[in-house]
């Protein structure tokens, strides 16, 4: 593990995040469905946090993985600052420092596979829903996914119709490389 | 409130730029999109060299943004030099994490420079003279095209729409239609084909997946979808319209258990913009929209709209 720091060329901590200008108004944590839902967690308290350099913390807390992603904090933010994107860099981060992460280093891992394998950061077997979202009738169906795929003539291990070409592979995996990625 | 910035909606040349997640979930999604845009003789490209834009790995934050942006280097160059370019994304992801690497590689950073010099250690050179549009305004700006050759209309339908978080709320001022707060442009086009579209509480709100928390923390999942459909059934539709895989599967695989807490009984067929224009225009619902790949049966639908030989 690395000790937690900001990477400097990531522009979602940099003068466009908003962590210079916050005022902590708390119209994002109003707007965010994932506050309405878990206990604690909120984007103005991340954005408090950071700017005062608690990035240890950040980093190392559970919280930083319950933002879904939405952006309404960013389109709502009257200072035009974005949580969000400050969470998406303090995620990266966190990957290199937080030894309790294991199973987002296990989704990290499984992108990484298909995008050196086939150039796709999604294939049909990447995430599989859990059967007590789905009721009886959809969990049926669900099931006979693969079957109707085929018809559609889509394969079972590409979500790719026609597989990129391997020329450009060879390509797209130099760029994963040379961008010290894979 | 933001004003809506008027825009140029390409109409034609498209570079048509592939989801992972369409092709993973419902590939019938792109396959529909190919049939639009040729039933409606609009020109499109269709590259098979197209690598995924690493967006929904961006969201959930186990992918750095330089390889992101460096893929996308290559994508956009791939449209810039291909004679068709303007990009049209299939999913509201591609749109916005496209934008946001186009606006770095356009700039000035650390974070361009290395992306470019990767290009250059792959024999690639950097190109973009592309425009960015999410296919829902490519049909929005097509509509007399589609009405002109739809063999089926939605009239005496009435539908809600959902219009993915990552096309209204990170390029907002992109909004083609209304704003971020309210974006009509899948409104825009049902209504356009004669559908009654109605308003409900919500409208805004997230569809539950979240990425990592459909999987990892389906509470988040099963309040947001729970939350929604609240106000969906205040509204009492016949259908539901979406514009991105990801939303797709949120609100079409939970449904049915969520409907059930919530003591609603009627099924609401929950469908991709685009597999709903092409059954209009007459596609197989089946080999073409591949609608047995839903979680809620859409042939109550169809029978409405009068589409013969469903199963
Ligand atoms: S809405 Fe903007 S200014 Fe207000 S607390 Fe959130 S990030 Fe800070
Ligand atoms: S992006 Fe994350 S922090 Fe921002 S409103 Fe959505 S869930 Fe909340």
């Amino acid at each position: 593990m690395v000790p937690p720091e900001l990477d400097p060329i990531d522009e979602r901590v940099g003068p466009q995040s908003g962590l210079n200008r916050c005022m902590q108004c708390g119209k994002c944590t109003a707007s965010c469905p994932a506050a309405f839902i878990f206990e604690g967690f909120s984007p103005r308290d991340i954005m408090l946090r950071a700017m005062k350099g608690e990035i240890e913390s950040l980093v190392m807390g559970e919280e930083l993985w319950q933002c879904a992603q939405c952006l309404s904090c960013a389109a709502r933010c009257p200072r035009d600052c974005s949580p969000a994107g400050v969470i998406q860099a303090l995620r990266i981060v966190a990957l290199r420092s937080n030894p309790n992460i294991d199973h987002m280093r296990m989704i990290e891992d499984g992108v990484k596979v298909n995008l050196m394998k086939t150039g796709q950061t999604i294939l049909p077997d990447t995430l599989v829903l859990p059967n007590d979202l789905l009721g009886p009738r959809t969990r049926k169906r669900y099931k006979a996914s693969a079957k109707h795929r085929r018809e559609l003539g889509y394969r079972a291990e590409d979500s790719r119709r026609v597989e990129i070409p391997e020329e450009d592979l060879e390509k797209i995996r130099i760029l994963l490389r040379e961008t010290d990625y894979c | 409130m933001y004003a809506t910035v008027p825009k140029d909606m390409p109409k034609d040349d498209y570079y048509l730029l592939k989801s992972c997640q369409a092709g993973s979930w419902y590939p019938g999604i792109e396959k529909s999109l190919r049939y639009v845009l040729s039933t409606i003789d609009a020109n499109f490209l269709d590259d098979p060299k197209q690598s995924s834009c690493i967006g929904c790995a961006n969201h959930i934050g186990v992918t750095p943004f330089l390889p992101i942006v460096a893929l996308n280097a290559r994508n956009i160059s791939l449209a810039s030099l291909s004679g068709k370019r303007n990009v049209v994304c299939n999913c509201p992801t591609c749109y916005s994490n496209l934008k946001d690497c186009k606006n770095i590689l356009d700039g000035s950073s650390a974070m361009r420079d290395r992306a470019l010099k990767a290009m250059e250690k792959a024999g690639l050179e950097y190109n973009d003279s592309i425009t960015i549009t999410h296919v829902s305004e490519a049909y929005l700006a097509n509509l007399d095209r589609i009405k002109a050759k739809a063999k089926y209309s939605l009239k005496g339908i009435r539908a809600v729409t959902h219009h993915g978080c990552h096309y209204a709320k990170i390029y907002y001022r992109d909004v083609a239609s209304g704003n971020f707060e309210r974006p009509t442009v899948i409104d825009d086009v049902l209504s356009g084909l004669g559908a009654e579209v109605v308003d409900y509480p919500e409208r805004s709100l997230c569809c539950g997946l979240g990425f990592h928390h459909i999987m990892l923390s389906p509470d988040y999942t099963r309040a947001v979808t729970r939350r929604k459909y609240s106000g969906i059934i205040e509204a009492d539709p016949d259908l539901l319209v979406t514009m991105c895989a990801g939303c797709t599967l949120s609100l079409d695989m939970c449904q049915e258990k969520v409907l059930q807490e919530l003591g609603h009984k009627k099924d609401i067929p929950v469908v991709n913009i685009s597999e709903l224009m092409a059954i209009l225009l007459g596609a197989d619902p089946y080999l073409v929209a591949g609608i047995d790949l839903h979680g809620v049966p859409v042939e109550p639908l169809l029978e409405k709209i009068g589409v013969e030989g469903t199963r």
